[in-house]
Order: C-alpha cells, then sequence, then structure tokens
C-alpha cells in the first residue's frame, strides 16, 4: 500500500493506493492518524481518496473508525470516489453509516 | 554460515568471549614456543647446523697444516706405543729438517722413558760394576729428546684437569705448580670469566717443557651430545691464562708473542694473533666449520686409507722415520703429530664424521685460525631472528583465519623455505643464523588459531543446531497447542449431526473451515421452547490466535443474550455490542448477521455490518435480503441496531455467509466474484439434500481457490422449512 498527502480546496486529502489488508493495516493507520492529527491542527477537513484502494479488509475498516473517534465529532472524515469493490465494502460493513461517502472527490472538497 | 572462500572473515562469525579467546591463545601460543626456545638454548637449531655442516663442508682448507700420524703401520715397523724417546727424537729431526716452521705433538709425554740408563742397570745385576757404571752415566733418552725439542720449533700440549677428576692425582706429586709452567705467551685485552677454568694442569716431564718453544692446551671437550663442534682456544688451569695448542702452534710459526683479546668482561669475541683474527664465542671456542679433502692428491704424501674426507695433507710417522718423501715437505707448515692407529683412544665425533682423530680436529682448529673462517653467531642474528619472528606472529595473528587457506599454506611454505634457505646462505658465509625462531612462534600462533577456529566453529554450529531443535519444539508445541485450540473452537460450535435435530421443523446445516488451524468466523443455531429457530453467522476483525479468542467470546456472549425468549431481538444483539466493547483492547470488531425464523415463514434479520442473506428459490433464482442493519459490533457502542422482517416461504433456502466465500481468491489474485458467488450457490441449491447443498458451496469456492491457500475462513449455513424439498 502507498499513501499520498495533499492539500486542496481547504482540504486535507489522504490517498491510500492498492490494498489494505492484515499487511498494510498497520501503516495505513499510522499514515491516516498522521493525517487526522495534521487537519485537526490546520483546522481543515480531511477526505480520503479512496479511488485508487482496490481493497480494505475490516482491519482497515477498523483504523477509518479509529481515526474518526480520534478526530472527534467536529472533524468529519469524507469517504470520496470508492471504486466498486470499496463501495461494496462500505455498503456491507454499513459504513456509509458512519461516514460521509461521495461519488467524486470534488464533491468532497 | 559464510563461505570462508569468500574472503570473509570467520573469526567475526563467533561470539566476543570466543574470538578473545582465541586471539589470545593464539599469541600464547607464540609466546609459550619462544619461551621454550629460549630454554633450549639452540637444541633445535645444533641438528640443522650438523646437516650444514654435511652437506655444505668449507670450501677449501689452507694447505699450511699438515698432519703426522702415528698410524697402524708405524706401530707395526716400530713396535709399541708409546715409542721410546729416541724414536720421538727422531721423528722430531725428520719433520724439523723438511721445513716445518712449528711442530705440535696433540699427546703428552708426562713420564720418563721406559728405557732409562738406570733401569737398565738395575735390571741387569750381572753388569761388572765398571760396565752399570758406564751406563747409568749413558744420557737418558729424554734427555736426547729435549735437545731435539730445543732445536726444532716444538709446542707441546698438557692437559687442564677438572677437579675431581681420574687424571688429578691426590698427592699431586707429578703435578707441576702451574706457576711453574707459565705461558710461553703474552695476552692483551679482557679475560672473561666464560673461559674455561681447570683446577690443575697435566704437563710433560720438566726437562721437555723446558725445551720446548711453546705450551698449549690440548682439551677439548666435546658438547653435551658427545659431538665436537668447538675447539677452545684458551683455558685456565689453576687460574693462569693459557693458550690452546692450535693457538700456540700459530703463535710460534708466525713468530708472534702476543695474542690479543677481543671482547669485554662478559664475553670475548675475537682472539687475534699476528695478522689472523678468528670469531669466538664468550669462553674463546671456536666453531669449526668443517672441511672436506681436496680433490687432488700431493705425491710423496700419504693418504690414511681411512680417512679420504681429512682436507689435510697426511703423512705417516714411519715414512718420515724412514727417511721418506721430499726434504722440503714441510715447508713453512705447521705439523700436527697425532695418534690414529686403532685402539687409541684419540677418537672423537664431529657433525661430518661419527669417527675420527683428535689431531685432526686440532688440524681444523689451526686451519681456523689461519684463515679466520671460523662460524660464528653474528651479534645482530637475535635481533633479525626473534624481529621476523614477530613480524609472522602479528601477520599469522590477523591474517590466518582470515585468509583462505591455500594462501595460508603457501604463505607457510614461502617462509619455511625463505627461513631455512636463508639460514642455509648464510652458513655459506660462516655465519650462523637460527632459522626457528623465525618460523616456531608464527606456525603455533597459526596452528592454534586456527585448531580453535574450529572448535570454536563447532562450538557454535552445535549452538545453532540445538537452537533449531529448540525452535522446532516450540513450533511443534505451538502446532500441538493451535490444534487443541482448533478442536476446542470447532467444540465451541453446534456439531453438523446436531443442527440437523435442532428443530423438527426448519432443516439447518453449516460448514466452518478456518483459513488457519483457528479461525474468527462463528456460527450458532437453536431452537426456542415456541419453535422458532433462532441462528448466526459472524466474522471477527483479524485472524489467528487474537480473532479465535475474540471470537469464542462472540459466541458464549450471543447465545447468552438471544437464548432469552422474551427479549427482543434488537435488545439482544445491542446487549451483545455493549458487552463486547466493554474493555475491547484489541480493538476487535465482529460482523454479526442474527436471524429468527418463525415456523411460518416469517423471518427477523438483524445485520451488524454482515453480508446480507441470500434467498434460494425452488427454481434457482437467488434473490438478496436487503438489509439496512449496521456497523459491526464494536465499532459504535451504542448504535441502535434495527430487527428487520422478512419471510422465507416453503421450498426457499436461505443462505448465510462470511467473506471467505465472496473474498475467495483465485492462484492470480482474482475474487471470486458476486456473481459467480450467485451462480454457485444456485447450482448448489439443486442439490437433493440440504448438506449437500452447502457442500457443493464450499466445492466450488475450493475449485475456485485451486489448491492455493484459502485467504479467510469460510462458513457457510443454510436453512430452509421442512416439508418443502428444494432442487427440481
Amino acid at each position: 500500500m502507498d499513501w499520498q498527502l495533499e492539500t486542496s480546496g481547504g482540504s486535507l486529502i489522504g490517498r491510500p493506493i492498492g490494498k489494505i489488508d492484515e499487511t498494510t493495516w498497520e501503516v495505513f493507520q499510522a499514515h491516516l492518524l498522521d493525517a487526522v492529527r495534521t487537519a485537526a491542527s490546520a483546522g481543515s477537513a480531511l477526505v480520503i481518496d479512496l479511488a485508487q484502494l482496490d481493497y480494505m479488509s475490516s482491519r482497515g475498516l477498523r483504523v477509518l473508525k479509529i481515526a474518526k473517534d480520534e478526530a472527534g465529532p467536529n472533524a468529519p472524515i469524507t469517504l470520496a470516489a470508492p471504486n466498486d469493490r470499496m463501495r461494496q465494502i462500505i455498503e456491507i460493513s454499513r459504513y456509509d453509516m458512519l461516514f460521509k461517502v461521495v461519488d467524486d472527490l470534488g464533491s468532497a472538497v | 554460515m559464510t563461505d570462508s572462500r569468500s574472503g570473509s572473515d570467520p573469526l567475526a562469525e563467533l561470539d566476543r568471549g570466543a574470538r578473545l579467546r582465541v586471539r589470545i591463545l593464539g599469541l600464547a601460543a607464540a609466546l609459550l614456543m619462544a619461551v621454550l626456545l629460549v630454554a633450549a638454548q639452540g637444541a633445535l637449531r645444533q641438528p640443522l647446523f650438523d646437516l650444514f655442516h654435511r652437506y655444505s663442508p668449507a670450501p677449501d682448507s689452507t694447505p699450511r697444516v699438515q698432519v703426522v700420524v702415528v698410524d697402524a703401520a708405524s706401530l707395526e715397523a716400530v713396535g709399541g706405543w708409546p715409542w721410546s724417546r729416541y724414536t720421538m727424537a727422531r721423528l722430531t729431526e725428520q719433520i724439523a729438517a723438511r721445513g716445518a716452521v712449528a711442530i705440535g705433538y696433540d699427546f703428552l709425554f708426562a713420564e720418563a722413558d721406559r728405557q732409562t740408563p738406570d733401569d737398565f742397570a738395575r735390571i741387569y745385576p750381572e753388569l761388572s760394576a765398571a760396565a752399570a757404571g758406564e751406563v747409568a752415566a749413558l744420557p737418558s733418552m729424554d734427555a736426547v729428546f729435549a735437545r731435539v725439542i730445543g732445536r726444532a720449533p716444538v709446542v707441546l700440549a698438557r692437559a687442564g684437569v677438572e677437579a675431581g677428576s681420574y687424571d688429578r692425582r691426590e698427592d699431586g706429586s707429578a703435578m707441576p705448580a702451574p706457576a711453574a709452567l707459565p705461558p710461553d705467551v703474552r695476552f692483551t685485552g679482557p679475560v672473561p670469566d666464560a673461559i674455561p677454568r681447570y683446577a690443575s694442569v697435566v704437563a710433560n716431564l720438566d726437562i721437555l717443557d723446558g725445551a720446548a718453544l711453546g705450551h698449549g692446551l690440548a682439551n677439548g671437550p666435546p658438547d653435551p651430545d658427545g659431538v665436537i663442534r668447538r675447539v677452545p682456544l684458551l683455558g685456565r688451569p689453576g687460574g693462569v691464562l693459557t693458550p690452546s695448542l692450535a693457538l700456540e702452534l700459530v703463535r710460534v710459526a708466525e713468530g708472534e708473542n702476543t695474542v690479543r683479546l677481543e671482547g669485554d668482561r662478559s664475553g670475548l669475541r675475537a682472539v687475534r694473533i699476528g695478522p689472523h683474527r678468528v670469531p669466538v664465542d664468550a669462553g674463546g671456542r671456536v666453531e669449526l666449520r668443517l672441511a672436506v679433502a681436496p680433490s687432488d692428491n700431493t705425491p710423496g704424501a700419504q693418504k690414511v686409507s681411512q680417512r679420504e674426507r681429512v682436507p689435510y695433507r697426511t703423512v705417516s710417522a714411519v715414512n718420515l722415520l724412514r727417511q721418506g718423501g721430499a726434504a722440503d715437505a714441510f715447508r713453512d707448515s705447521i705439523v700436527l703429530v697425532g695418534l690414529t692407529a686403532a685402539g687409541t683412544s684419540d677418537v672423537v665425533t664431529t657433525p661430518r664424521d661419527t669417527e675420527t682423530y683428535g689431531v685432526f680436529v686440532q688440524a681444523q682448529a689451526v686451519d681456523a685460525i689461519l684463515r679466520g673462517s671460523a662460524l660464528q653467531r653474528p651479534v645482530w642474528a637475535p635481533v633479525v631472528e626473534w624481529g621476523v619472528g614477530l613480524t609472522l606472529v602479528l601477520l599469522a595473528w590477523t591474517g590466518v583465519t582470515r585468509a583462505p587457506m591455500a594462501l595460508v599454506a603457501t604463505g607457510a611454505f614461502v617462509e619455511i623455505a625463505a627461513a631455512f634457505g636463508g639460514s642455509w646462505l648464510a652458513f655459506q658465509n660462516n655465519l650462523l643464523i637460527d632459522p626457528y625462531p623465525m618460523l616456531v612462534p608464527g606456525a603455533a600462533t597459526s596452528a592454534v588459531m586456527v585448531s580453535l577456529l574450529f572448535v570454536e566453529g563447532r562450538r557454535v554450529q552445535a549452538g545453532l543446531r540445538s537452537a533449531l531443535e529448540e525452535e522446532r519444539l516450540i513450533a511443534a508445541k505451538i502446532s500441538t497447542e493451535l490444534a487443541v485450540a482448533a478442536e476446542i473452537q470447532s467444540g465451541m460450535l453446534v456439531p453438523r449431526g446436531e443442527l440437523a435435530r435442532v428443530s423438527d421443523a426448519v432443516e439447518i446445516d453449516a460448514v466452518l473451515e478456518p483459513a488457519r488451524s483457528v479461525g474468527g468466523d462463528l456460527y450458532d443455531a437453536f431452537r426456542f421452547d415456541d419453535g422458532r429457530v433462532c441462528f448466526l453467522v459472524g466474522d471477527v476483525t483479524g485472524k489467528g490466535v487474537p480473532a479465535s479468542l475474540f471470537m469464542a467470546l462472540a459466541k458464549a456472549l450471543s447465545r447468552s443474550f438471544l437464548v432469552r425468549q422474551n427479549t427482543p431481538l434488537e435488545a439482544a444483539v445491542a446487549g451483545i455490542n455493549a458487552e463486547l466493547s466493554r474493555d475491547n483492547g484489541q480493538a476487535m470488531a465482529v460482523s454479526l448477521l442474527v436471524g429468527v425464523l418463525h415456523l411460518d415463514g416469517r423471518l427477523d434479520l438483524c445485520s451488524a455490518g454482515h453480508e446480507n442473506p441470500l434467498v434460494v428459490a425452488p427454481d434457482g433464482q437467488v434473490r438478496e435480503i436487503r438489509l439496512r442493519g449496521g456497523p459491526p459490533l464494536c465499532v459504535v457502542d451504542d448504535f441502535p441496531y434495527a430487527v428487520e422482517s422478512h419471510s422465507l416461504a416453503p421450498g426457499e433456502t436461505l443462505v448465510a455467509f462470511t467473506d471467505g466465500l465472496t473474498e475467495a481468491q483465485a492462484p492470480d489474485g482474482t475474487l471470486f466474484s458476486r456473481d459467480q458467488a450467485l451462480d454457485a450457490i444456485s447450482e448448489a441449491a439443486r442439490a437433493p439434500t440440504l448438506r449437500e447443498t452447502v457442500d457443493a458451496i464450499i466445492s466450488r469456492v475450493r475449485a475456485f481457490e485451486a489448491g492455493g491457500e484459502p485467504s479467510d475462513d469460510l462458513t457457510i449455513l443454510a436453512l430452509r422449512l421442512k416439508g418443502s424439498a428444494g432442487g427440481p
């Protein structure tokens, strides 16, 4: 898994690329929690661009939830541009109930 | 293990203690060898030098030294030894007449001639008094000999006697006081204590000694091994510094009065007489470089048959007594006279000859003085020897462990060849260079370090082997424990056979196949008293032991909440969520699908982040029961999970599963697609029994994985109302 971080339109965009599974979730967690703190200190919203993420296991989903708890209720995390597979994973796990999911990055920032 | 040929240092692979041991013992070996070499005092090098003597004799010898031998032929012709002084006088005259510049006798004339006129007169009492008086008045042959000695350049031998020697007489009657025999030579220079002392001296008859031109000690004790390698040039009988026979002969021949000693109080370095300077050891001994016979035989000089190897012209005494040989045969020569007849006591051993006669050794000593060609240990020898030795020790110490064996062997060969070759070359130049201090300490260091390296290496290997064994044991133990855990885990699930007996009205079957020995999937099914059937399928985050432990907890909690007949399903799920979320240190989560099937086909479902179940119609059509549900348990502590009501018609089969089905992977990484899953379930539902349906679904998944390791636990739970068998 690779991780990119950029700022666009006042939002911090984290972009995991590849797969988040048993072997990569810890790296993902480190990057994501880092991004949460960066966003918090900058006072900007955090968007996770899922466009290039092929797969996320339940471990990855746990990381999303931990990040959400870390960010707190006043710093919502938006999941943007999931592909079909990621959309399915989000739907099955009902994470769409926990996160705002948008179809494209443009509408998130 | 790294390959030692790659040039790595096997020493570096040892632990610190072992490395230190190898290094310290390597140096200790060198030190021990050095101490032993010093203690041996050259015992090691002597055989080598003896070998050099044998194969590398002095290339030439002086023609100024000649030897007159009293050999077997002489004794046969003249009579038994000792000869009368008359014969000795004649022999001396013959030698002197042939031009000798110095004549040395390598034996003593300590007792009077046996044929004195007095004795003769006493033996024959029948002689008239007049005749006896005349006979007694004749001069003794000792007097005759003394007169001849007085006219010739004769040097007589004497012998220093050690205290306690058999030669020393208790009464001292025939022992001249040392002071009575003052040396004829003047010495200058230091007189170190190392010059051998003798308690007293055995000398010749006063009448002979008084006539002789010179006197020298003929002592030449061999080395402790009985071999004569060195001849003393000086001795101190009774404390009086005295030259050796050889030195005195040269002095007389050269007409010198003074012998100059070079060195200091601790030891001599050289003895100088006239133009000759001969290197000596501290005690004044000259180490002979033994010569061999020249190839040409001088006419008139008869070789003693046994002495073909003697490098000096040798003449039989009887030849001279018969007045044979050229008139100038001994011109300018130093002539030594000695016994070489069989049975004489003057047989000695040299590095070149196991048996030779003392007179030839004296001849070699005279030769050494004349030519200044003695062997010597130069003062710089120990410095060079130990310096090279230390260098090689350090080279071995730092390099032998990392150098390839071939290089070590080649290096050792070159070192040995260079040291011994150098020693041999030095010998050619009369220098004694010991190769052993150069080689032995370094060799000891190499041998000890290489051996220890091997031993320590073996120790390390043994350690690694036992560690590997240990790990295998642990792995086996863990594997056994995991197997036990897997058994316990599967024991927590309702066995397949019992599922069929859960309800008379509902047919249920389920299979859970963990991806590892223990898994995080779970299922359960039981019947309420009113006949309703409760079932659940769940999946814990992650895999392995932590997931399996959380699964056990989730399974037990679920049953305990769900089994309460009067508790609404949503309340039960909320209770399970609350309990599981408590003390969830590992931040685990579990997706759960819980259902209650009423006997009339009503189906209450509650999903906590789980895959929606599928329903297969009797015609094979598969539909998904879409549930709103909520996130997995433990994600949101107080999530208001809701019950969603659906129905299961007779003949319809409900299939619930975990992501082991939808995320099954082919070896090329492609996932079991949703369409494939639907197709597999549709086809499997045609099987005559529910059990076969479940098995068929699993078979399809395993076939898709094509023998690859399953990526996740796989659970399939299916149920349908009885009396409504599916399939065409």
